[in-house]
């Protein structure tokens, strides 16, 4: 059949649709044993490859061709392209072996490397793709030879496929190298509150093709780490020597350097690493003007900052980084400090250890020496750049194991905001509208975000600094959000957008992330119960309720779901003053419609999830029609189309039904609000917009119909009390139910899915499974596509996926980021 | 590991390029760059050149302080401080003095951030001046943040070394508020030093009082002169509403060696400081106001001083002085040859000692000999 094909691959309007359809047969998964087909999938092979060296001499240099060529002639690459990688995963086995096909099989590969040279992000991936799987098949053929004395081994030693492939990987290599792409992406945004932020995607295009270049490179090092080496070092002379010099070419390069981290045996990668920064340094030195060298110095630092494992055994080398970094956050030129910072917090995170303990030939541990000097390090950043500081420092802190001596630390830590802090609360002592002053408050506001940060780092040992501190912040709280509050209900909402009462917003906000913050870190319930609780209680969620809806911070309600957790059950007592505060307020605020105040709509069924969970005795207690409030505020919380929302509200529900099911005042519960939440459960169920969550829909109605089908539930739900048993009341209740809303469906329809919803429920998957079989049969009426009904399945499949990668990605040493791989500094 | 490495990361690896910048670790007590690049008397041949030209060439500040008060940005041409990084030293003569005025034409325009780099920064006293008990204030500056602060339209501005905006409030400086603002060309530019906690600026620097600029009046000229002016203005020293940060003026020491003569440098030196101190800086009498690094104001940490100046300091002002033993100052063994093996073990423990400051002059000279 594709032999008739291939008579038109020559003729050029045909050949992109003959190379598609080629593709298409290429893409044919036969069995191995199946030699019919193996006979015509290398005859195949053979034909393409002999028209293709006519059309295209294998001496074309493709990159250039691209670049000048057509549309057509540019969609004939990337078909060629897309033909290659999918025939050569599929079927190389068969040719590989067949000596005579062999130089064909490294013609089609020579090819391959011209297009991987190509300068289109596409083509480019689509060679990435079949690279990356080639070079991950060859590593696990044979996992360890290269890493056990690579320099011994000879060429002759290496297995017969590598041997084959040796050449042709040599050039993927310095592609890779020659190629690589941005490994993180930094956004500089600025935030409501004025404030500059620089954040770190984590999922871009460009990332992910870093991930799978990096694998790839990481592979073809484990296959052959000479070549590896000798490429990059060969790359690096060319930047010294002038010849091949430019910001790109260098970034590129260093990323790639940076990328094999851990792949190399210790020895061979400290050597590596040494010729490396040697050169670069040279470089740096010979480049003039700033720009320059700051681009090789930030290279440098990037280098660096990716081969802990060598910093970490070398400590006069780590101590001589970190300084020289200190140097760099007094540096003007642009970029320069923000690049000292970030490089400092990542080596701070993974070699934090070594900066508490003494060193060899020092005198004390270097976190001393830092301390000392903070002052002088951190004056001229910038507060963004200071709360970055302050959390790397952090991080070292969080090392020391030594109660004492962490104490110590953490005060000399904190005494430079402290100062600063403890004069404003002095003066605010005195004269109240301190606070109302613009710079004060954004003094404050810098202060808490520099505690926040170190807590995020240091933890639970924080609780000295926040002791400190904590009475008076909850204390100015107060007064800054009863100055907002005023001020929201003279002059209107927009006074929020004003400086000053931003600036008071973003206090009250720092100062709830901090208790958050803490709180979730904290390792002593009681010391939360009985400390820090009350006065928040007090200052905080009293605040809350007396301000006006626009000045309440939604970040009080996840603070509340914060405790809630932290505390569990011993909460319980302190449940209804809370519950008191917020509810009402907030679900006022919320059940007017589906759109206003997201955040605190979020945070507020949180809030109700972790009671819930947590201190469901505390819920028995609530007055009816306030229970009732509550019911239907879960009710109104899942059909919510903001997808988080709705899971929430489903999650509430689950939980509450369950605890409801093992307990005596269960029956109670069921009679009032069983028939309507079915009800409710049903029309969220048949509502496409809310396919998303059919398993938990599916599992909700099933713990539902097996309480009722167990008789679970004691006193007769029907209100007439007229069915002989609740079972038999539900299914009449369902089916007319159904047959209300579905007209069209036949009654032995009805009756088969009731039945199965009575049968299946012990099953979930199964009654899953018809319910959605109902679901098509509804959808197949009103003509709607069904294809979003598996949506999820498809989802955790590729979640399942990833996982097992990750797996088996641990166990090649260096394919993982250091900064990603969790190990013993980071603990 | 090789240790040549360590010596060249910590040595020659910067941006800025130079060598004697206070953010480096000082050269004596790191003993790194005497191998190749000697730094020593090359500090005094520049300070020489410096007052020559300062001599020569006056320029029209006029303008120059108009545009920072009002914060625009403005085009200059190439101006020394590109040929100072890019060009060696010898060559910058000639060109900053042909000066950007002849080969205007030629030279490349650059956009001039009207806030960044306009401070005048020192370098580490490395030479000591053969005049500098004649020629040489000292101040003491308490710790802080160094910024540029001016006072203009009704408003006072801070801004850090880099240019970032630190904070805008009301001054009693003229021009600073309402108060004082007399007329649109009332503006001041101060260097000035930060005290958050005690809501102060340490007035270290004057550049331009109501509308006048000194930048190229002397030193002490200008420390004559914001002495008086700030005595001048009533409250601008204390803290009040219309005032929230107090200004107040660094005092000025000679730099006499005899601690028996009042407000000499010895004096100063022998007793304790009210105030945390950062370290010490000097400055030539008649130096102008110049941005950026300038060889006529240098630099040094309290306790530094015995080693450099040879004048004792008193326990009571270190103290108050906190004593860092360096951390910015590695030390570190320059690269050992096989030859001097033997010699390494020695070295590495005149080095520490070094490191804390307990080496004097004469005895660094000597070990950098052996070990060039």
């Amino acid at each position: 059949v594709y032999i008739v094909s291939l008579q038109f691959l020559n003729v050029p309007a045909f050949r992109n649709v003959t190379l598609k359809c080629l593709t298409e047969v290429a893409g044919i998964q036969t069995s191995s044993t199946n030699t019919q087909y193996s006979e015509q999938f290398v005859v195949m092979f053979t034909l393409v490859m002999t028209q293709l060296k006519q059309m295209l001499p294998l001496a074309t240099n493709i990159r250039e061709a691209f670049k000048n060529g057509q549309d057509d002639e540019q969609n004939f690459i990337q078909n060629l392209a897309l033909f290659l990688c999918t025939f050569l995963k599929e079927h190389a086995v068969l040719i590989e072996p067949k000596p005579e096909l062999q130089n064909t099989l490294l013609e089609a590969l020579h090819y391959l490397v011209l297009i991987s040279e190509v300068d289109e992000k596409e083509i480019f991936k689509i060679c990435l793709e079949y690279w990356n799987s080639l070079a991950a098949d060859l590593y696990r053929e044979n996992p360890f030879s290269s890493s056990h004395s690579p320099m011994l081994l000879s060429q002759q030693n290496f297995p017969p496929r590598r041997q084959l492939y040796l050449t042709v990987l040599s050039k993927v290599r310095l592609v890779m190298i020659s190629r690589m792409a941005k490994p993180e992406e930094v956004l500089v945004i600025e935030t409501d509150q004025g404030e500059v932020v620089r954040e770190f995607m984590k999922d871009t295009d460009a990332i992910n093709m870093y991930k799978s270049m990096r694998e790839t490179l990481v592979y073809l090092t484990h296959l052959d780490y000479a070549d590896t080496e000798n490429i990059m070092t060969e790359k690096l002379y060319k930047q010294v020597d002038g010849t091949e010099w430019s910001w790109k070419n260098l970034n590129t390069l260093c990323w790639a350097i940076g990328s094999i981290s851990g792949a190399m045996h210790e020895d061979d990668e400290k050597r590596f690493l040494v010729t490396v920064i040697k050169e670069l340094l040279g470089l740096c030195e010979l480049k003039r003007g700033k720009d320059n060298k700051a681009i090789v110095a930030s290279n440098i630092m990037y280098i660096v900052g990716q081969y802990p494992r060598f910093l970490r055994a070398h400590w006069k080398f780590l101590k001589t980084v970190v300084n020289k970094l200190f140097e760099f956050m007094h540096e003007t030129h642009d970029g320069v400090q923000d690049m000292a910072c970030d490089t400092f917090i990542k080596i701070a995170q993974k070699c934090r250890r070594h900066f508490v303990q003494v060193q060899q030939l020092e005198v004390m541990p270097f976190i001393e020496e830092i301390l000392n000097h903070i002052r002088a390090i951190v004056c001229d950043l910038q507060p963004h750049q200071v709360h970055t500081f302050y959390e790397a420092v952090g991080y070292m802190i969080q090392a020391q194991m030594d109660s004492v001596v962490q104490e110590r630390l953490i005060e000399k830590y904190m005494s430079l905001p402290n100062d600063i802090w403890d004069s404003v609360i002095q003066r605010a002592t005195v004269d109240l509208t301190v606070l109302q002053d613009l710079d004060t408050i954004k003094q404050l506001g810098h202060i808490l975000k520099t505690n926040v940060k170190a807590c995020v780092a240091v933890g639970h040992p924080f609780v000295l600094q926040l002791g400190r501190i904590y009475l008076d912040m909850v204390n100015v709280y107060k007064v800054l959000s009863e100055n907002i509050s005023s001020a929201v209900s003279v002059s209107g909402e927009l006074v929020t957008k004003q400086p000053l009462i931003a600036g008071m917003r973003t206090v009250k906000k720092e100062t709830l992330k901090l208790i958050t913050c803490w709180v979730s870190k904290s390792q002593d319930p009681v010391m939360v119960r009985e400390h820090f609780l009350p006065p928040l209680l007090d200052a905080i969620l009293g605040d809350y309720r007396r301000n006006v809806p626009e000045a309440r911070e939604p970040e009080v309600l996840s603070t509340v779901s914060t405790i809630v957790d932290k505390l569990e059950a011993q909460a319980v007592d302190d449940i209804p003053p809370i519950m008191d505060a917020l509810f009402e307020c907030t679900l006022e605020m919320v059940s007017k419609n589906l759109e206003d105040f997201p955040e605190h709509r979020t945070n507020f069924f949180r809030m109700l999830q972790s009671v819930t969970q947590h201190c469901f005795a505390a819920l028995m207690k609530i007055p009816p029609a306030q229970f009732k409030l509550l019911m239907d505020s879960i009710v109104w919380a899942f059909k919510h189309t903001m997808r988080n929302v709705a899971e929430i509200g489903l999650n509430v529900l689950l939980l509450l039904l369950q605890k409801f099911s093992v307990d005596q005042v269960g029956t109670q519960f069921f009679q009032t609000y069983f028939i309507d939440l079915m009800q409710h459960m049903f029309s969220v169920v048949t509502d496409s917009s809310h396919t998303a969550s059919l398993t938990m829909h599916a599992t909700i109605l099933a713990f539902m119909f097996s309480l009722v089908e167990e008789d679970k539930i004691t006193a007769p739900l029907s209100t007439t009390a007229q069915a002989s048993s609740n079972a038999v009341y539900i299914q009449q209740y369902v089916a007319e139910l159904i047959n209300t809303a579905y007209p069209h469906l036949q009654d032995a329809q009805v009756k088969m899915f009731v039945g199965g919803l009575f049968h299946l429920n012990n099953n979930i998957p199964a009654f899953k499974e018809h319910l959605r079989d109902f679901l098509v049969q509804i959808k197949e009426y009103s003509g709607g596509n069904s294809e979003d009904l598996f949506l999820e399945e498809r989802e955790a499949q590729l979640k399942q996926a990833a996982k097992d990668k990750r797996q088996q990605q641990l166990a090649v040493p260096g394919i993982i980021n250091p900064h990603d791989r969790p190990d013993e500094m980071q603990e | 590991m090789d240790d040549s490495l360590l010596y060249q990361f910590q040595g020659f690896f910067s941006v800025g390029g130079d060598v004697n910048a206070p953010t480096r670790p000082h050269p004596t007590f790191s003993s790194l760059y005497k191998h190749k690049r000697a730094g020593y008397g090359e500090q005094e041949t520049r300070r020489r050149r410096l007052l020559d030209e300062q001599r020569s060439r006056r320029r029209d500040h006029a303008d120059y302080v108009r545009k920072i008060a009002e914060g625009e940005e403005w085009e200059e041409e190439m101006g020394e401080e590109e040929l100072e990084e890019d060009i060696d030293p010898d060559h910058v003569d000639d060109a900053s003095a042909a000066g950007a005025d002849v080969k205007e034409g030629e030279k490349k325009k650059r956009r001039v951030h009207p806030y960044r780099n306009q401070l005048m920064m020192s370098e580490w006293l490395v030479d000591v001046p053969p005049d500098f008990t004649d020629n040489w204030f000292m101040t003491v500056c308490p710790v802080g943040k160094r910024c540029l602060v001016i006072a203009n339209k009704r408003t006072t501005l801070a801004y850090s070394r880099i240019g970032a905006f630190i904070n805008c409030f009301p001054s009693l400086l003229p021009g600073g508020c309402r108060r004082t603002f007399y007329s649109p060309r009332d503006y001041c530019i101060l260097d000035c030093i930060l005290h958050s906690p005690s809501r102060t600026f340490f007035v270290l620097d004057l550049m331009c009082w109501g509308g006048h600029p000194v930048y190229d009046s002397d030193r002490e000229f200008r420390a004559f002169w914001l002495h008086t002016k700030i005595a001048e203005t009533k409250g601008v020293g204390e803290h009040a509403k219309i005032n929230p940060y107090a200004f107040k003026p660094l005092d000025s020491f000679s730099c006499g060696r005899d601690p028996g003569v009042e407000g000499s440098m010895a004096q100063v030196l022998s007793k304790s400081w009210p105030l945390e101190v950062d370290g010490l800086l000097f400055f030539h009498k008649s130096s102008h106001y110049k941005r950026g690094t300038s060889p006529l104001a240098v630099w040094l940490k309290a306790h530094m001083v015995s080693d450099i100046l040879g004048v004792p300091v008193a326990e009571e002002f270190l103290e108050c002085a906190p004593r860092m033993s360096d951390p910015l100052a590695t030390p570190l063994e320059p690269p050992i040859t096989p030859a001097s093996e033997k010699r390494g073990k020695e070295e590495e423990d005149c080095e520490t000692e070094m490191a804390s400051g307990a080496l004097m002059d004469s005895q660094v000279k000597e070990v950098d000999m052996t070990s060039s």
